[in-house]
């Protein structure tokens, strides 16, 4: 039974359990987004940020638009050069150490604010990568695991872009199988120093970094985290790497030939490097997805502006019914991504924020704070990262011609834009982690999904949903139907969590869709609750476009949820043992009714979105 | 070297505006407020002044609405010291003419202490020009405007105006008005670290008396949308056409 509870003045939901929940944010949970949705006010949205936020923004927009996008095409043509000099500006600026504590000469600020930069850094695909590799992939192992002595030698002089760093994982035979690599360290006899030997390959900003944050096995077999200065003797460079897109950032290999790192430059304990690299991941993940919205916001503001002023048959493009359509759907994928990241965003900051309050903290409760969104995390990765393909593809295809010229920058954003599915953990890797997290922590206790689950049963039984349509909201009926869909989601989960629990490695296309279905879960409850929260909040925002793209979001992503649920249980029904197949046929009949709803009107839903953007010339602003 | 500088809070020049329900304003929502262009150059010369003498203070000065505090701290993050707004009252909606801004500024700015009192040129949104000459007025201070140079000495200042056609240099004697011109300088832009700290500056409010309205706005009106162009013809042959048009339908010759 679903409870709605009241807030001032208007009457959506409470949950008295999960409020408990929240009333620690400590105690900020993961994978929320499969229960009810809970109103809150203090949601970390574009719409909530604070005046000091938007100066903040304000000064990393100046910059961009100043000192980065003038010199794109010198940053091409002379990265190495170019790199190094808008590095030390950032520095000086204050934008690379956001999230560094004040005592290492960082802004000691919270998550949420870094991220919100990144929208803007993401302007300029090259320069996001050079900043990107350097202040996340880089510099947050040092500032996570490194000791005191490390962090007092090298994050002041990397936070002020003094000094460029890079992070080298991969090699030519270690790509999304990270932890097969080869590259060796062996302690010398006296005990100073590893010797370390092997080829790293595709290193972000290898041929300017300072320092590499290196990934070796002890003795070929424990994998351990180093910090490698680019100077010491036998540190060679390969040339640079000819790219689709992202050209103004460097990517070249490393050959390390009886490199000498000292003892005093290994990063945690040997055996334990893994855990930097992977935690470091989650962390780049999320990074990513705010990255990646501010190419969204840009390319459908870009493509607005186009249309508007490009004629043919005698009217301008923007009337043109199926380029309107073009921008509703781009709105509404943009508007799910940025809903996903900064909901979840939030969140975590809401928990490591509790967590860095406490004097006694560790680096690893830190951590541990980061890593119960790994759900989250990858799964922001994947579905930003594929909106902003869409997002691209749409806006170059009104451009037209002119969309596949060099002399236009959709050009140049489509080939930058393509990367974000690859690095950072391929979407492949990033669905598994997705689904093998959330299975992985259901099947140990971890996440207690049982409750739901009765409840989730409970309905399709009876197909009935027992819940008011909160007043006051318009958008009950989209409530409604990610509650249904929510419930037939969980429901899945457990009958595929129970009936592949042995075997899920040999099961990826069932784990691929359990992903696909909550990551559209988490894309819709974070779209709704934006709406929510915009309805519940004074201000003249303009209510009507936010509740359209929340409908939009629903009538996008909705019946996907629908037809990986339905084709997830088509594969289960079969393994199942006979005696309850018959129930699970019951079932999956009872899940297409439960999920039936009435039919959307997307037609004037998408004319209404586009109208209205049309209208402001611009996409939604911060 | 102790300065003011007054400053306002506008529309954002990127946002579209839109005539409100009244058709005496525009529209307030969905329109970002920004510090003025022209102000920012204002911010800038005070701080170089103070830097170049190495002492002394910059305090923001404005006056407009509880949401021009945002104004101030944006100059607080530039680096300037210290901030008053004088508040108008929400109730409060006549238009403010130019001279009754200047003497609510003038009443207050006759209290500090300066040595320069820098405006921008002009406020994006209403373009009179006047509030710096009419404050420098008021305090029977000199007045330069239209700066496109200037280099403060003790005591005296010189600066460069640009004008139709020429460049005048003038010298004058400290205290004096300055209003700034696009291309005096590159406003800086505030750095993370000055963003943080300006909220520790000390800003202060006052709440300003509601007056009458002098000048009063009777309607506001966006210009007539550009109409689109025409062909009227290729190379020398289309010059007579073009030229009949220009007199018969544009009106321009
Ligand atoms: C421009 C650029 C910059 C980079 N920067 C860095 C950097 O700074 N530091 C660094 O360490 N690395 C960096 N990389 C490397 C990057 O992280 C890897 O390319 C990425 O992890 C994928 O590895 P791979 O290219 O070897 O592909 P592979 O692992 O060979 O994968 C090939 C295909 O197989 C799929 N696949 C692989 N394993 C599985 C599986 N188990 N199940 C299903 N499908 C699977 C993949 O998804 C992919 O589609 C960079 C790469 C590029 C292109």
């Amino acid at each position: 039974m679903v409870e709605w509870g009241r807030r001032a003045g208007r009457s959506p939901f409470f949950r008295e359990d999960l409020m408990s929940e929240t009333a620690s944010h400590a105690e900020t949970r993961g994978v929320s987004f499969l229960h009810p949705i809970v109103e809150r006010e203090d949601l970390f949205l574009p719409e909530s940020i604070t005046e000091d936020d938007r100066l903040m923004l304000d000064t990393a927009r100046e910059f961009m638009e100043r000192e980065v996008l003038p010199r794109a095409a010198e940053l091409e043509a002379d990265k190495l050069r170019v790199s190094r000099e808008l590095l030390r500006r950032a520095g000086e600026l204050g934008l690379l150490g956001v999230e560094v504590p004040e005592e290492y000469g960082g802004l000691g600020l919270g998550f949420r604010v870094g991220m919100l930069l990144l929208e803007e850094i993401a302007r300029e695909g090259s320069y996001a990568c050079v900043q990107g590799a350097h202040t996340g992939i880089g510099m947050l192992p040092i500032v996570f695991f490194g000791t005191d002595e490390q962090r007092r030698r090298y994050l002041p002089r990397l936070v002020k872009g003094e000094l460029a760093s890079a992070f080298a994982l991969t090699e030519p035979d270690a790509g999304s199988d990270a932890l097969s690599i080869r590259c060796k360290a062996v302690l010398s006899p006296d005990g100073t120093h590893y010797v370390v030997n092997g080829e790293k390959q595709w290193i972000t900003n290898a041929g300017f970094a300072d320092i590499f944050v290196l990934s070796a096995k002890v003795d070929g077999e424990h994998f351990t985290t180093f910090i490698l200065e680019r100077d010491t003797p036998g540190v060679t460079l390969g040339r640079e790497e000819d790219k689709m897109g992202i050209r103004g950032s460097s990517t070249r290999s490393l050959i390390l030939q009886d490199v000498r790192i000292p003892v005093a430059n290994r990063i945690g304990e040997v055996g334990r490097g893994h855990k930097v690299a992977l935690n470091n991941l989650n962390i780049g993940r999320m990074k990513l997805g705010f990255g990646v919205l501010g190419g969204c916001r840009a390319l459908l503001n870009a493509a607005l502006g186009f249309a508007a002023g490009r004629k043919q048959f005698g009217r301008p493009i923007a009337e043109f019914g199926m380029i309107r359509k073009k921008f509703a759907e781009m709105a509404i994928q943009t508007f799910a991504a940025e809903s996903m990241c900064y909901v979840a965003a939030g969140l975590i900051d809401e928990r490591v924020h509790a967590v860095r309050a406490r004097p006694d903290h560790t680096s690893a409760e830190v951590l541990g704070a980061i890593e119960e969104f790994a759900v989250e995390t990858a799964s922001i990765k994947v579905f930003a990262s594929e909106a902003l393909d869409y997002v691209v593809d749409e806006a170059l295809q009104v451009h037209g011609g002119y969309g596949y010229m060099k002399e236009c920058p959709v050009e140049k954003a489509y080939r930058d834009a393509r990367i974000h599915r690859v690095f950072e953990g391929t979407n492949e890797i990033n669905r598994l982690v997705v689904a093998g997290t959330l299975l992985r922590r259901v099947l140990t206790g971890r996440l207690d999904l049982g409750p739901r689950a009765t409840e989730a049963e409970a309905s399709l039984e009876t197909g009935v949903l027992d819940h008011a349509a909160p007043a006051g909201t318009g958008i009950g009926p989209e409530l409604e139907r990610l509650e249904r869909l929510k419930r037939a989601g969980v429901y899945v989960l457990m009958k595929v969590g129970q009936v592949f629990a042995d075997r899920l490695r040999e099961e990826q296309e069932v784990l691929e869709g359990l992903a696909d279905v909550v990551m559209d879960l988490e894309a819709c409850d974070a779209a709704l609750r934006r709406v929510l929260w915009v309805e519940g909040t004074p201000g003249d925002r303009g209510v009507d476009l936010y509740q359209d793209l929340g409908r939009g979001v629903l009538a996008t992503f909705g019946p996907r949820v629908e037809r990986n649920l339905v084709e997830l249980l088509s594969y289960t029904w079969p393994a199942m043992e006979p005696a309850s197949a018959d129930r699970l046929a019951r079932h999956l009949f009872r899940v297409r009714s439960f999920l039936e709803a009435p039919p959307v009107n997307r037609y004037a839903l998408r004319r209404r979105i586009a109208e209205r953007l049309s209208a402001r010339g611009r996409y939604l602003e911060h | 070297m102790d300065s003011v500088v007054c400053v306002k809070r506008v529309p954002d020049t990127e946002t579209k505006v839109q005539v409100g329900p009244d058709g005496r304003r525009i529209q307030a929502s969905g329109v970002n407020h920004v510090l003025n262009p022209y102000d920012e150059y204002a911010v800038e010369a005070c701080l170089q002044a103070r830097e170049k003498a190495g002492s002394g203070e910059v305090t923001v000065l404005s006056l407009g609405p509880a949401e021009a505090a945002q104004t101030i701290r944006q100059a607080l993050a530039m680096g300037a010291d210290r901030g008053v707004l004088l508040k108008t009252d929400p109730a409060c909606d006549y238009y403010m003419d130019p001279l009754s801004v200047a003497h609510a500024l003038a009443a207050r700015l006759k209290t500090m202490r300066l040595d320069l009192l820098w405006f921008g040129k002009l406020a994006i949104d209403d373009q009179s020009y006047a509030v710096g000459p009419a404050v420098a007025t008021l305090l029977g201070l000199p007045c330069v405007t239209e700066v496109a140079e200037f280099a403060a000495l003790p005591g005296r200042a010189t600066a460069t105006r640009v004008v139709e056609g020429d460049r005048v240099r003038m010298e004058v004697d400290l205290p004096a008005v300055f209003c700034a011109s696009k291309g005096l300088n590159e406003p800086r832009f505030a750095s993370l670290k000055g963003i943080m700290s300006a909220k520790k500056k000390p800003l202060e409010t006052v709440d300003l008396a509601q007056g009458t309205a002098r000048v009063e706005v009777v309607a506001l009106e966006l210009p007539p949308a550009r109409q689109a162009g025409r062909w009227i013809g290729k190379g020398v042959e289309a010059v007579p056409e073009l030229v009949r048009r220009l007199r018969e339908e544009a009106k321009v010759l």
